[in-house]
């Protein structure tokens, strides 16, 4: 068993001891979601479709992407914590990489909270509310590859926002700004299709829409097969820079490190 | 074989000056202002494979800012390790993984989980052979005698039985190179006694080559042969701790309790002081005045009650180092 799999096995196990956190944790999602289409239902109107988009695109767009950004775990504050505890030194001592391990942390629990928090309220809200099937199986196959990019490219951010730790002590305000570009711009608060054309050039040239709204688009079958490639080399284009430029910075941030006394 | 070898190390912090009160606080906000504080200043050492050295120096020295340069920690400003034939920052995580750190403030296990889960964690991490972390684990249980808490979480566990379980956690990998950074801080006689026993002997049948800091002399004295003192984050005394105590252990002191209130003659090479109403110490070098002949003198002019002999400690040399008495 390699050192990342044992940190993925006891981040998973830890996840599982907390009972009513779990239930709560179904509950919220749901909540969030029933709330933000009731919302959009009275913007709707009663209509079927507004600027040719469709109640049931919304729908869906809410249901997996606001369930998903609920299961999406990464934790801004993990090496501001290792900094000011001083614990970053017992990471600096194993011969393992700190990323990761960082990773590894949250991979279980994402895996954890996959299934215990995104399934149940998947079938819950696919119920009451009604979801659109993705547009075939080779669809689907996509968006799982898409998703999971999606994912590396929300992961990199929040990398590079700890990071910054080694430089401004308290990360706090770099995170929030964070978390309020990451609603706005990746489609789970404000569906893009409702950006205005100009705005929405612009956004595409961030990484923001390659968190929820390409895979999105890819489930919901809105791109072709070669606009599906050009979507997936977008997002592996931003995991890349974006990784590296979190790798610069923990080269630079590890010779700032200091540590007196104990 | 140099196992370590340090050249011209230095090492400065910036320590953020506040005035006080709250226009000072504001007028940091706009314009900080900083000192630059030295932690080492220009540190050289050289140590083979096998040693166990200690280092000593007060508080704020720079000893535990070395100890962090060399284990990869912290950044040298400038200077050169060589550690096991690895650069500690540019090799990283080859070199850790030969090496073991303990941290006597500081545990490196998982307060949540038991003793055991930590050890097995480390086994992944390290890549431990099952049957050498089995060997190696059953050598520690047995000398450390953890078998009694192995399996409770570290949160719940003594501070004696804490430092043991991360001494075992560092050495599980078979390391071959260990730091110590004050392990016995704060335990009791016994508790410091065993992992004293203990670190002797991983150092002289294991040859597992150490390097010590603590406050505590005694720790040095039966651990390390070779000492090293800093201060002002420069070396002051680098060689053995035999050579600091026979060089400046021949002093002695006589501790003599009188019977009455006597006026003491002066005796030649013989220093006295006033103790207690009663009490007096006559230190002395023990080569220039011989012990039997001063008793025999004492006894014969005064009535004497009780008497003790000291050796001079090495914590009394160190002092006198530091306070410029003795010149090295």
């Amino acid at each position: 068993m390699t050192p990342y799999l044992a940190y993925f096995k006891i981040s998973f196990k830890q996840n599982t001891v907390y009972r009513i956190e779990w239930v709560l944790g179904i509950v919220n999602t749901c909540v969030q979601i029933f709330i933000l289409i009731a919302i959009w239902k009275a913007l709707y109107s009663g209509q079927r479709a507004m600027n040719g988009i469709d109640f049931s695109v919304i729908a869906t767009n809410f249901i997996i992407s606001l369930g998903l950004s609920n299961v999406f775990y990464t934790n801004d504050f993990a090496i501001q914590r290792k900094l000011n505890d001083g614990s970053i030194a017992n990471e600096l001592l194993k011969p393992i990489d700190f990323r990761k391990i960082l990773l590894a942390n949250n991979l279980g629990e994402i895996v954890f909270k996959f299934f215990s928090n995104f399934i149940p309220s998947l079938i819950i809200t696919s119920l009451a509310i009604g979801i659109l099937p993705p547009a075939g199986i080779l669809a689907l196959f996509f968006y799982a590859i898409s998703m999971v990019l999606g994912f590396a490219v929300l992961w990199s951010i929040s990398l590079i926002v700890q990071m910054t730790a080694f430089w401004i002590i308290n990360v706090w305000s770099v995170s929030t700004i964070k978390d309020v570009f990451i609603r706005v711009l990746s489609g789970i608060a404000l569906p893009l299709w409702f950006m205005p054309k100009p705005l929405l050039k612009i956004i595409e040239y961030t990484p923001f829409d390659s968190i929820y709204h390409i895979p999105m688009q890819i489930y919901l079958g809105q791109l072709g097969l070669a606009e599906i490639g050009f979507s997936m080399m977008k997002q592996i284009i931003w995991v890349a820079v974006l990784y590296g430029i979190s790798v610069f910075m923990w080269h630079r941030g590890k010779e700032k490190i200091i540590m007196q006394g104990g | 074989m140099s196992v370590i070898k340090v050249t011209d190390l230095h090492k400065t912090f910036k320590v953020s000056k506040r005035p006080k009160g709250l226009p000072g606080t504001i007028a940091n906000l706009f314009a900080p202002k900083y000192s630059v504080k030295t932690a080492v200043n220009g540190i050289s050492f050289e140590i083979q494979k096998g040693e166990a050295v200690g280092f000593i120096g007060a508080n704020g020295a720079g000893k535990s800012t070395t100890i962090k340069m060399i284990s990869g920690i912290l950044y040298p400003d400038s200077g050169e390790i060589e550690a096991l034939g690895f650069d500690p920052h540019k090799q990283r995580k080859q070199y850790v993984s030969h090496i073991g750190v303990v941290f006597g403030q500081k545990s490196q296990l998982s307060w949540d989980l038991p003793v055991i889960d930590s050890f097995e964690l480390l086994k992944h991490i390290y890549r431990i052979p099952e049957d050498v972390y089995d060997s190696n684990l059953k050598m520690f249980t047995e000398m450390l005698d953890m078998e009694s808490f192995i399996e409770q979480p570290v949160r719940q566990l003594s501070l004696g039985q804490r430092m043991r379980a991360d001494i075992a956690a560092a050495l599980l990998h078979s390391s071959e190179l260990v730091f110590f950074d004050e392990p016995t801080i704060g335990l009791d006689v016994v508790a410091k006694e065993r992992i004293r026993k203990f670190i002797r002997y991983m150092n002289r049948e294991k040859h597992v080559t150490m390097i010590f800091t603590t406050h505590d002399m005694k720790d040095i004295e039966l651990t390390c042969d070779r000492l090293i003192l800093i201060d002002k984050g420069q070396i002051l005394y680098d060689g053995k701790v035999h050579d600091i105590v026979t060089k400046y252990g021949k002093e002695r002191k006589l501790i003599v309790e009188f019977d009455g209130d006597y006026e003491i003659e002066r005796m030649d090479d013989v220093v006295i002081e006033s103790k207690d109403e009663f009490k007096r110490m006559f230190t002395f070098n023990c080569e220039k005045v011989s012990l039997k002949h001063l008793l025999a003198h004492l006894t014969d002019k005064y009535g004497i009650k009780d008497f003790t002999v000291k050796e001079m400690e090495i914590e009394e040399i160190v002092r006198n180092i530091y306070e410029g008495g003795i010149v090295l």
